[in-house]
Order: structure tokens, then sequence, then C-alpha cells
């Protein structure tokens, strides 16, 4: 049987238990409690959760980190003055409140975090296969503590497609696929219904088979 | 009574009670359990630090972040193949040829952007309150091994703080040099980062001196 370790933020946390149920009996799945975040924290801890978790040799690496890199955080909340607040941007959509105008990760610096990250984990797991899960999106216009952009999310994906495909690393779109299928079955602005990370786990589950991952 | 936050990394959370006892009766110290990690980590978390932890406002910010940024993870950690480790250097003074990333956690234009943007959310969330910057304290670089760090690297990391946060506002207590000249001999046995007891309490003494000779408290 095949070991997967399965890394990624909250969407993960969301889909990783269905994964590991969907697969019983034919494959190991492994995953760290921690929330994988944004990508320099996943490079920095991936380390540390191998040691934690005792993986045996691992297989297949699934992988996803984008959605906290794209956050623009809400400023302004804690009734900070204008000369205090630096660049902001308040989207036509959520008209009522001030972001970050940068996001937390820029793109460059995303582009060197996850070519990074890739390499941390071929370090890690030498004979893994590596597949990339491109970032699902958000309902914009939900947003209240943080925002987060449809568009710079698709962004953010040719930048992790741009960089990953070329060292080997196999793209699963399951951005295109929420969007397509789960776009009713959301939680909150992000996240998923179990129906809807349920469905999630069947799209990975069926990447793998058809990739011959399994 | 003035309210005081500190924020920064382990050497912080060695530091953070002595300077809370020190000050008792004469200021309030507040700081996270969390560990403030590297530039990023802080610019993502203080606003969930400052909401989970109910701070009143905050007169004083005395805020580090650097030796995390600054270090090179253990490449080879795994025993993974030469061809799979990336770009990787072996320190001279490092005994057993261990291989660390070539380019350190936070390369230095991140951290230098990164800074920029930590100050721009202190300011954010603490509005009115000065900021204080502490310099990043020295190593026993040859005992490196997870990962390691150079004191070089490190100076040149407190360059770039300095240049980048003088010009806004925000005073530099050297206490990266202090360190260097009181508390090279108050490591804990085995450990090349951190200080004991009698270092974390000089740290907090030169904290509270820089205060008040900065007449900050």
């Amino acid at each position: 049987m095949k070991n997967l370790l399965l890394l990624g933020d909250s969407i993960r946390k969301g889909y990783d238990s269905f994964v590991k149920e969907k697969l019983a009996g034919r494959a190991d799945v492994y995953f760290s409690e921690d929330n994988g975040r944004f990508a320099q924290y996943t490079l920095r801890m991936l380390s540390n959760w191998k040691g934690e978790l005792s993986l045996p040799g691992i297989h297949v690496v699934h992988w996803n980190n984008g959605l906290w890199d794209v956050l623009h955080q809400a400023v302004g909340d804690a009734g900070a003055d204008g000369e205090t607040l630096g660049e902001t941007m308040t989207p036509v959509n959520v008209p009522t409140r001030r972001f970050d105008k940068e996001p937390l990760t820029p793109p460059d610096m995303y582009r060197s975090m996850i070519f990074r990250v890739a390499v941390r984990i071929k370090q890690l797991f030498p004979r893994a296969e590596v597949v990339f899960a491109t970032s699902t999106p958000v309902i914009e216009e939900q947003a209240t503590w943080a925002y987060r952009s449809n568009r710079e999310i698709e962004e953010y994906n040719a930048i992790a497609r741009e960089v990953l495909a070329p060292l080997g690393i196999r793209i699963n779109e399951l951005g295109r696929f929420a969007a397509e299928r789960c776009a009713t079955l959301h939680q909150d602005w992000v996240h998923y219904t179990d129906e809807g990370s349920r469905l999630l786990a069947d799209e990975i589950i069926g990447f793998l088979e058809k990739e011959d991952l399994l | 009574m003035k309210n005081i936050l500190l924020l920064g990394d382990s050497i912080r959370m060695g530091y953070d009670s002595y300077v809370k006892e020190k000050l008792a009766n004469r200021a309030n110290v507040y700081f996270s359990e969390d560990n403030g990690r590297f530039a990023q980590y802080t610019l993502r978390t203080l606003s969930d630090w400052k909401k989970q932890l109910s701070w009143p406002e905050i007169q004083l910010v005395h805020w580090n972040n650097g030796l995390w940024d600054c270090m090179h993870l253990n490449s080879c950690i795994a025993g993974c193949p030469p061809e799979k480790a990336g770009e990787t250097f072996s320190p001279a003074n490092v005994p057993g040829g261990l291989h660390f990333d070539e380019d350190p956690l936070t390369p230095p234009e991140i951290y230098r952007y990164m800074l920029v943007r930590v100050l721009t959310r202190i300011r954010q969330l603490f509005p009115g309150a000065e900021v204080v910057f502490a310099t990043t304290t020295h190593v026993i670089e040859e005992m490196a091994q997870g990962a390691y760090r150079s004191n070089a690297e490190i100076e040149s990391y407190n360059c770039v703080a300095r240049e980048t946060l003088i010009p806004l506002g925000v005073r530099i207590n050297e206490l990266g040099y202090f360190a260097m000249q009181k508390c090279r001999h108050l490591h804990p046995e085995g450990d090349w980062v951190h200080y004991n007891a009698e270092g974390n309490s000089l740290l907090a003494s030169e904290i509270v001196d820089f205060l008040e000779k900065e007449s900050l408290i």
C-alpha cells in the first residue's frame, strides 16, 4: 500500500479525513493537525511535521498553499488614524471595509516560496511523486476580517502552474473543480460543508487514480 | 501606568517574564505565549493575538524578528540524495559536513519588506504607541545542527532593520550588541541560541534601562 501525505491549509483540513476514509484498505493517508497556512510557514514547518508524525517512506505528496498567501487583512478595525494605516484598498463588492493593499505574500515572493517548498518536499520525501492542488475560489462579497479576490486566486494558481509543472510536479485543478461543483456547498466564504469536502476528496482520489498514483 | 507590549521570538519568551517582574508597579507588561517566529508570521498573527488576549491600549511596543528569518534549515536531515538537496552550503566551522539551505528562510530583501509591513500593522493596531525594535542576538555558530545561522548574517539583518526602521521613527535597542558583550557565556548547556536564567534576567535589565534612558517609562 502506498503512503500518501496531504499538505495544505484549512481546505485540506476539511477533506483530509474524508480522503483517509475513502482510501481505507487502498492507501495509508497522513497529515498534520497543524494548518499549513502560507507558503513560508509550510517551508519552515515541514521538517518539524515529518519528525512529529514519524512518517514512513512517502510515495505521494498532495500539497496546496495559496489561500493564506493571497489574503488581504482588514485594517482600521482598531480605530487606527489615517496616517498609520499604510496603503489600503476597498473592493467595490465589499464597500464598507478597508484591507491591506498588499496580499500577505506578494506574487513574486509566492513564486519563490512555492519553489522552495517544492525543493523541501523533494529533500524530505525523495522518492515521492508530488501533486499540487490549485487554490479554491471564495465568496468575495462575504469578506469581513480579511479579503481575497477570485481573480487574484487565479493569478496565484497560474504562478503555481508556471513554477511547478517544469519541476515535474503534477497539477490537480482542484480550484476549477470546486468552482464548478462546490459553489453552493460553502459553510462560510472560504470553507466547504461536509458534502463539499467529500466531493473534494472524491476529486482528489479520482485524480490520483487517473495519474496511476494509487 | 504605561502598558507595554513585548513582541518577538523565543529570545523574547526567555526575558518577557523578567521584564514584567522588574517593572511590577511601574508598568503593565503584556505578551503572547505564542512565539512570534519570523516576520511574516508576526505580520499575519499580530491582530489575532490582540483579539485573543484583549490587550488594553498599548503605549509602547518592544519588538524583534530576525533569528527565524536568517535561519538556514538543514537540507539533508532526511538523508536525501544530493540531487534533491537544492542549493546548499556547508559552513567551514560546523563539524560533520552538514548541508544547509543556501538561502535563509527569509532572504534579506523580503526581510526588509516584511519589517515595514509589521511596523505598519503595529501602528494600525496600536495607534499612538512608541515602537522600539531590538536587534537580534548572536549565536554559537559551530554548534549548529538542525539549522544554521551566522553572526555575520545576523549583523547584516540588524543593519537592514536599522536602515529600514529608523527613518520610520522607530527607536533601536541594540540588544544584540549588549548580549554579545554581556551574555556570551550565559547560554544553557548544549544550546547555541537561547540564554539561561541569568542571561535572560540581564537582557530584561538592559531593556528596562533602555526604556528609562529613552524616557519611555
